[in-house]
């Protein structure tokens, strides 16, 4: 005969947590809380339960809040789509810009007016093309390609820019590779396999995203007028 | 998944015999507390003679939980029971929870955390410690306990450890990833299974090496110095100096060691550089053999087999991590103290081939290297790729091999110029050729470690995860983690799932099985079947290897198990072990017939008939093989 002993005992009588016990665990379930039925996995279900590894591509993921966007090229090393713009259409997520570029300063954006009465004496001052584009992380950005001078004389870096523009408008995911201009590597990974994560922000909500209004130059008392004459100690 | 309407919280109390080599002792008593879904209640109070299943096994589904399973399940093989599934292992669920958190810090990752110390964590009341102790003292030191004590282990199992697991519980609940977690509770449970069994040694052969240990050490350094041509052991000591400056006028770049930024000779970071130059592989080989034979300390059973408690989840990448105590510590080339010792039993090694690559191509999701590994081969693959050519050497192989591995562990051009002993510039080439190749994978490597360093939880497929700290170095780490990760998680899977089969042993990414030699093939077969479809489980489909070839991979009697490494050198080490035991046997048989004039034939023989037992056994096996 087994020596079991079994005694019978309601939840009611079990010694309560303390208060300093459950404090900092404000996710405490208390001990009158009842614990079943409760429903766990089993082995068998590794096939269901198996946490999808895609999630290393997107730390920007969905379920989190878009996070800064950033005028710049796409970085090297990663794999990056555009969205093709309809040949009849408006364009909707690229444009034209002037865009005020110096070394150490974040970019600023310069309204066509003020480009144009600063174009003879700022040479810092360029027109881009601004392209929406996402990296496979779900990461966006705008993309300012430069372009050629209107005299015909070719560069072959924003030449080489605007055919990596082709190549990843026409759906693939593309990285780029500087080497005496702009090369790139096709991902043998297609669009289906893995789809580009646009967020539904608008092209300008990107803009105004990239380009908070002190990085707007919208008048010729903006301070960045006197930083290039006087120079700054920022 | 599966819906319980009961909970039962159990432990148990009994002699853990920690170091001894021998399976747990007999449970005093096994405690639960069984909830029902009206917060009603039953406390269990179990002593020996236990009945045929536990009284609260009533047909219908329940969870068991428990802190740090495997004690439990040693109590319940004991009781003849059946291990309960589902169940969750709090302390398994602890170390996934914490495990970012247990890794900061400069001194590796902390320990597990004993009951009291993850109550303490979650801010549960919980026993004191000094309590814990004077019950644990009872439980280990007495076989023979009054009726009184009995009912006081029993208070201290129920009272103390059952509630104290159930209010743990509670407070962690909100945490808890309840679809997984029982994965790791029947990890945890069937480890212990695997412990209870444990591996045959040649005990006869072993505890002469452990008395001769002294003496061969003294002989391994004499020869290694004399192979190198240095003296780089004087008086026993190792002198690092000499070694560096060997390496020196040898023309042999000397590591350095990431974590410190300073030279170093230590065999972790020689051991890439092995098939490149000649006398590194011998100094890394005899090396580990030296260190190994100076600090033999087998736990070894009664029943002459090893056991030891594997530390599960011990690692930040959530790999076990055995003390060097362990056979699976020593040397490759020393394994060979395992052996069959029963005529009608064999013992099998089944592992995933090329393990890490393969989780590499899945998870990255690189269709080249995907096909390369499908091909059995993905290094020849690359090599070819890369020279344009259809055969390349196995040189040629190695360094591409290399390359892959290296990239996935981080090394740069210059480590690979090391290792490889080429230029920076032919390294720089052939990392350039395998970014090209394998571009897919080169790119997720990069947005892995981007990822980590924004600070987002690496998380694998069953949930283990690891948060950088943002400490130097971390890189590496990361680069590595998915693969190592979810190598673990693999392995937590197979064990899940092949608990009716009898695994007496296992490494990252082998196991070691014991079966009747007319039962071995099929349960090699058996295993194999279940690793394949968990790596297609966590793979999304895609299916590693299960490597075992039935004429090398499985030892029959009286044979030694022998590792792949080993044999493709020729059993020379193993060899050299044996011809150092004997060389001291004699020595110290001459010494004392100097001293006593006894015949020092007797130990000879002894090897003689141990070494010829081997060779007919050899012999045998291939009349085996024959008829196989």
């Amino acid at each position: 005969m087994p020596t079991t002993d079994q005694t019978n005992k309601t939840g009611e009588d079990t010694p309560k947590l303390s208060d300093a016990a459950l404090k900092g665990n404000s996710g405490s379930h208390s001990e009158t809380t009842p614990i079943t039925p409760i429903t766990v996995g089993e082995p068998t279900d590794a096939a269901s339960l198996a946490i999808d590894q895609k999630h290393m591509e997107d730390y920007a993921s969905s379920d989190l809040k878009p996070g800064v966007v950033e005028c710049r090229r796409p970085p090297k090393g990663a794999y990056f789509t555009v969205i093709p713009e309809k040949v009849d259409g408006n364009w909707e997520n690229r444009a034209y810009y002037f865009v005020l570029e110096t070394e150490g300063r974040d970019p600023h954006l310069v309204a066509h007016a003020i480009a144009e009465a600063k174009k003879d004496e700022e040479d810092t001052i360029r027109p881009v093309l601004l392209v929406r584009f996402v990296l496979m992380n779900g990461t966006e950005g705008l993309w300012p390609i430069k372009l050629n001078p209107p005299d015909g004389k070719a560069n072959k870096w924003n030449t080489s820019a605007m055919n990596v523009l082709h190549m990843a408008e026409g759906g693939k995911w593309v990285r780029i590779i500087s080497k005496g201009e702009y090369r790139y590597n096709v991902s043998k990974k297609t669009m289906e396999e893995v789809p580009p994560k646009f967020s539904d922000r608008t092209f300008g909500e990107l803009v105004n995203d990239a380009f908070p209004s002190d990085r707007r130059v919208t008048s010729l008392d903006h301070p960045i007028w006197d930083e290039l004459a006087n120079g700054t100690t920022k | 998944m599966i819906t319980c309407q009961r909970a039962v919280f159990v432990d148990s109390e009994f002699d853990a015999k920690k170091g001894q080599g021998e399976r747990p002792g007999f449970p005093h008593c096994i405690c639960a507390i069984e909830v029902f879904p009206d917060g009603h209640e039953v406390e269990h109070r179990l002593s020996a003679p236990y009945p045929e299943r536990p009284p609260w096994e009533r047909g219908d589904p329940y969870v068991t939980f428990g802190f740090a399973l495997g004690a439990e399940a040693g109590s319940m093989i004991h009781a003849s029971w059946t291990l309960p599934a589902p169940a969750v292992d709090l302390y398994a669920e602890y170390m996934v929870l914490h495990n970012s958190e247990m890794c900061r810090g400069d001194e590796g990752k902390k320990p597990g955390p004993s009951l009291i110390q993850a109550c303490r964590r979650y801010g549960v009341p919980t026993m004191d410690a000094a309590h814990k102790d004077e019950m644990r003292a009872l439980a280990y030191t007495k076989t023979n306990h009054t009726a009184e004590e009995i009912a006081a282990l029993q208070r201290y199992c129920l009272d103390d450890d059952c509630r104290s697991t159930l209010r743990l519980f509670r407070a962690m609940w909100p945490y808890l990833d309840l679809a997984r977690a029982p994965i790791r509770g029947a990890f945890m449970m069937q480890l212990e299974r695997m412990r209870w069994r444990g591996l045959p040694i040649d005990v006869p052969l072993y505890r002469r090496a452990e008395r001769c240990a002294p003496a061969i050490a003294v002989k391994m350094r004499s020869e290694l110095n004399r192979k190198l041509g240095a003296e780089i052991y004087y008086s026993g000591v190792f002198k690092r100096a000499a070694m560096f400056r060997l390496m020196q006028q040898r023309g042999i770049p000397i590591p350095v060691d990431p974590k410190t930024g300073k030279f170093s000779c230590a065999t972790r970071l020689l051991k890439p550089m092995i098939e490149t130059y000649p006398e590194m592989k011998i100094f890394y080989e005899d090396k580990r053999m030296l260190d190994a034979i100076t600090r033999l300390g087998l736990e070894i059973g009664t029943d002459n087999r090893h056991r030891i408690w594997v530390n599960p989840l011990a690692t930040k990448t959530g790999r076990n991590n055995p003390t060097t105590k362990a056979l699976w510590g020593l040397p490759h080339t020393m394994r060979s103290f395992m052996r069959v010792t029963t005529p009608d039993m064999a013992i099998a090694q089944v592992d995933f081939a090329s393990e890490h690559i393969g989780i590499a191509a899945a998870l990255s999701g690189d269709p080249t290297l995907m096909a390369d590994y499908e091909t059995g081969d993905p290094y020849r693959q690359f090599a070819a790729a890369a020279l344009g050519i259809n055969d390349p050497t196995e040189l040629q192989r190695q360094v591409y091999k290399a390359c892959v591995l290296g990239r996935i562990f981080g090394m740069g051009a210059d480590t690979l110029a090391r290792n490889l002993g080429i230029s920076r510039s032919q390294a720089q080439r052939i990392l350039d050729q395998m970014s090209a190749r394998y571009s897919v994978l080169s790119a997720w490597l990069e947005r892995i470690l981007i990822k980590a360093a924004h600070l987002v939880p690496i998380t694998c497929t069953l949930g283990w995860s690891l948060t950088a700290s943002g400490q130097p170095g971390e890189e590496r780490t990361f680069l590595n983690f998915p693969m190592q990760g979810n190598e673990s998680e693999l392995l937590r899977l197979v064990f899940a799932r092949a608990g009716d089969l009898p695994i007496i042993g296992c490494a990252h990414d082998s196991f070691i099985l014991e079966d009747h030699v007319d039962r071995i093939e099929q349960t090699v077969w058996e295993m194999q079947n279940i690793m394949r479809a968990a790596s297609r489980d966590l793979l999304g489909g895609f299916e590693l290897r299960a490597g075992c070839k039935p004429d090398q991979d499985i030892t029959y009697f009286p044979n030694h198990f022998v590792d792949k490494r080993e044999r493709e050198d020729g059993m020379r080490h193993w060899d050299w072990l044996m011809r150092l035991i004997e060389e001291a046997e004699n020595e110290r048989a001459g010494e004392r017939s100097g001293d006593s004039g006894r015949n020092v034939e007797g130990p000879k023989a002894g090897l003689r008939e141990t070494a010829g037992t081997d060779n007919e056994a050899r012999a045998e096996s291939a009349q085996t093989e024959a008829r196989i």
